[in-house]
């Protein structure tokens, strides 16, 4: 009986204890250089981590004007990268026929990414 | 102490039939079903040492999201939301391996049932007949390995036989 208790308690240890994947918070700062793009109305970003998705553009603004536009996200990720790439006008991936953009999270909690639209 | 053990050994006695054809007709979806629980349904949300690395995931660790999705069925998963994600995550890709083996598939046989049924009336429920039709399988497959054991297929059989001699 008492090894049968002992197993018990091992079990009861294993799943009582942190089994849930952790996640942690990430702040990630994307900018993207749209001044090569003749003509588009908005810019997006797309990606395989919430709050990104390859469905539905997160769009990003650029409130000087300057040709550069920006949006700051937060994740809640267990990963420590993403993959994502840029949409011009809902509809346009930018890099057809090449591989996502990737980008690795720093342990600070804070990365930034910036880019030209279209360029790897 | 001794009727625990006795109890364990009928539990995992498999019922062999007339001929081994039948036995190795009815082990090979047992243990496609078992290997594709396993290998895949589980893996994708249980740490074991095939999980794809991109998972992040730990040894035996459940992936993150699948807690939520167990509150979200309500009920007694809503109190014990890691509990009942840890085991049917550990159902699937440590159960779905050893009724593959046909070790302890009974047991195995078992666990799966009860996460099928979950995710059948929990989780598929509103997705129609064709969302719920790989749930059914698995559901099925369990079902006979619940009943049957191993047959002579699997190492229940072998162990059995030992314990016999």
């Amino acid at each position: 009986m008492k090894r049968f208790r002992v197993i018990f308690g091992l079990l009861a240890c294993i799943v009582c204890q942190n089994c849930v994947q952790p996640t942690f918070k990430q702040e990630v700062n994307f900018s993207i250089d749209m001044r090569n793009v003749d003509t588009f109305n908005t810019v997006g970003i797309r990606g395989n981590f919430e709050p990104l998705s390859w469905k539905e553009d997160l769009i990003l603004e650029d409130p000087n004007s300057d040709g550069i536009y920006t949006k700051s996200i937060v994740f809640d990720s267990p990963f420590t990268s993403i993959e994502f790439k840029f949409v011009k006008d809902n509809k346009e991936y930018e890099l057809k026929d090449k591989a996502n953009r990737r980008l690795e999270f720093s342990k600070e909690r804070k990365t930034n990414f910036s880019g030209v639209f279209d360029q790897e | 102490m001794n009727r625990l053990i006795h109890l364990f050994k009928k539990l995992n006695y498999p019922m062999p039939f007339g001929h081994w054809i039948i036995d190795l007709i009815l082990a090979i979806p047992r243990i496609i079903c078992g290997l594709l629980l396993s290998f895949f349904y589980g893996a994708d949300k249980f740490g074991m040492p095939w999980t794809a690395e991109d998972r992040n995931l730990d040894l035996f660790e459940v992936i993150y999201w699948f807690p939520q999705d167990v509150e979200s069925f309500g009920g007694v998963f809503a109190m014990f939301p890691v509990f009942f994600a840890w085991m049917g995550a550990f159902s699937e890709a440590v159960g779905g391996l050893l009724m593959a083996l046909g070790f302890q598939t009974r047991i195995a046989g078992f666990l799966i049932v009860c996460t099928m049924l979950v995710a059948i009336f929990c989780q598929q429920w509103n997705s129609g007949l064709w969302g719920m039709s790989a749930a059914l399988g698995f559901l099925w497959v369990g079902i006979y390995a619940m009943v049957l054991g191993s047959g002579r297929f699997g190492l229940d059989y072998l162990i059995s036989k030992k314990w016999k001699s």
